[in-house]
């Protein structure tokens, strides 16, 4: 998952990773952005197509990060989710030129998926792809177009001329798919 | 989610952050009061964290890393810098986001390169005030000037004005006439006194005698007003020929080339 062959960090715990920046440990942020910059950044470039925004976005999540390592309650999900929704949230945020967030919100992610160490996200990784793969293009295309482009269902009917119930229905069973996957 | 059916897709929407702005209320206010639904949503944003995922793999800028080492602050900049692989050799500024450590020299040289720009702007405008002084001293003596030679001018052409010339109280008044001739300027003035009147199919012509001894040049015709007076002044063609005189004779309405009478009045030379 990270962008080159970086050796792996040392700490694959998550929350012992979070621990070590709060108390101060540079190594801490140093392993962090090897191990999860090519998700925050992919996330961001994704959005927003653009490098230089989808950089913007990488900096603003580690630095917010780093001054407020409290924001992750390891309790409360997956660090490499999280920072994927997070950058997701950022991104869309420059998109909407919305003014950025002073901090990074305390959200609840719970999922199954194994996501510790390089190998689980790769494997991970591709079986997220191959699950959407195989998802109804119009399926896909609303959660897309929810998801990395930010726009509301009501949008989304709009701009596919469908009813609202039907983007609603999908979003939702798609959501669930996904989830189903990894069960 | 049975008894929560009626929110279930709200809370796919509301974690996709797919949910219109005013359907939003309600549906926090059901959570805040169901853990329920709490736990539904946290596994709904869980699947939306595998659609991000989808899109994770891209590696970020090689100077990216270096950015942020810069951004966090030099007592980490060691650190990170000792893991760095390659770093960058240009460094993109993002304000708000990034501080590299040179920026924070930035006010000083800011407030330097002012401070000097204020000496050299005081400088410059002591040497302008300066100028600009000695140019209104410039412009009050020409304005001076320029009054005085306006009030002689118009006491000269005023009708009004009483022209008297003083001469032996045993002597009648004779004609008299002044010239005043600036070669360079191509300017003439002449006034005249006690001029005898004339016919009125003629006029008195006033000549430029060139101190090279050519013919007599033309300066204008004129006539004198019932007290015997006139004036001229107007530039010459004559302009910078050096005169050795002025002479006067009567020549018919409209002038002559060169004279056709008789010199009757002449300078001394």
């Amino acid at each position: 998952m990270r962008s080159s062959g970086t050796q792996m960090p040392n700490h694959n715990d998550e929350a012992a990773l979070v621990e070590r920046i709060r108390s101060g440990d540079e190594t801490a942020m140093a392993d962090m952005y090897d191990r999860y910059s090519g998700i925050v950044y992919g996330v961001a470039l994704r959005v927003l197509g653009n490098t230089t925004a989808a950089e913007d976005v990488l900096q603003e999540v580690f630095l917010q990060l780093w001054r407020n390592p409290n924001a992750f309650d390891a309790n409360r999900g997956k660090l490499p989710a999280w920072l994927a929704v997070i950058a997701r949230n950022r991104a869309i945020d420059h998109l909407r030129k919305r003014p950025p967030e002073d901090d990074i919100e305390d959200l609840h992610i719970s999922t199954g998926v194994n996501l510790e160490g390089e190998a689980a996200q790769r494997l991970a990784l591709s079986k997220i792809r191959n699950v959407l793969a195989q998802l109804p293009q119009e399926q896909r295309r609303a959660l897309e177009m929810a998801f990395f482009e930010g726009m509301t269902h009501t949008e989304i009917a709009t701009k596919c001329g469908e009813p609202l119930g039907t983007i609603k229905t999908r979003i939702r069973t798609g959501l669930l798919v996904l989830r189903k996957a990894f069960a | 989610m049975n008894d929560h059916s009626q929110y279930a897709e709200m809370l796919a929407l509301y974690a996709i952050d797919a949910l219109n702005a005013e359907e939003r209320p309600e549906l926090e206010t059901h959570l805040r009061s169901c853990a329920e639904c709490q736990s539904e949503l946290a596994a709904l944003r869980g699947d939306t964290a595998l659609l991000a995922l989808s899109a994770a793999g891209p590696a970020p800028p090689r100077g990216a890393r270096q950015r942020l080492i810069a951004a966090i602050g030099p007592r980490q900049a060691g650190v990170f810098a000792n893991q760095t692989r390659k770093s960058s050799a240009g460094q993109r500024v993002i304000l708000g986001v990034l501080r590299p450590g040179w920026l924070r020299l930035a006010p000083v040289a800011v407030a330097l390169f002012l401070a000097v720009f204020s000496l050299l702007l005081w400088r410059s405008n002591s040497r302008l005030t300066s100028r600009q002084e000695k140019m209104q001293a410039q412009v009050e003596q020409l304005s001076k000037e320029l009054n005085e030679a306006q009030q002689i001018a118009a006491l000269l052409k005023s009708p009004d004005t009483v022209r008297m010339t003083l001469v032996s109280t045993h002597t009648q008044p004779q004609p008299q006439v002044k010239t005043m001739y600036g070669p360079k300027m191509g300017r003439l003035l002449m006034v005249a006194n006690n001029l005898n009147p004339l016919p009125s199919d003629k006029v008195y012509e006033l000549w430029l005698l060139p101190a090279t001894g050519g013919p007599p040049m033309p300066c204008g015709t004129f006539r004198p007003d019932a007290s015997g007076n006139a004036m001229m002044h107007h530039p010459l063609s004559a302009a910078g020929i050096e005169a050795s005189g002025f002479a006067i004779t009567v020549e018919p309405e409209g002038g002559s080339q060169a004279p056709t009478s008789e010199i009757m009045m002449s300078s001394a030379g």
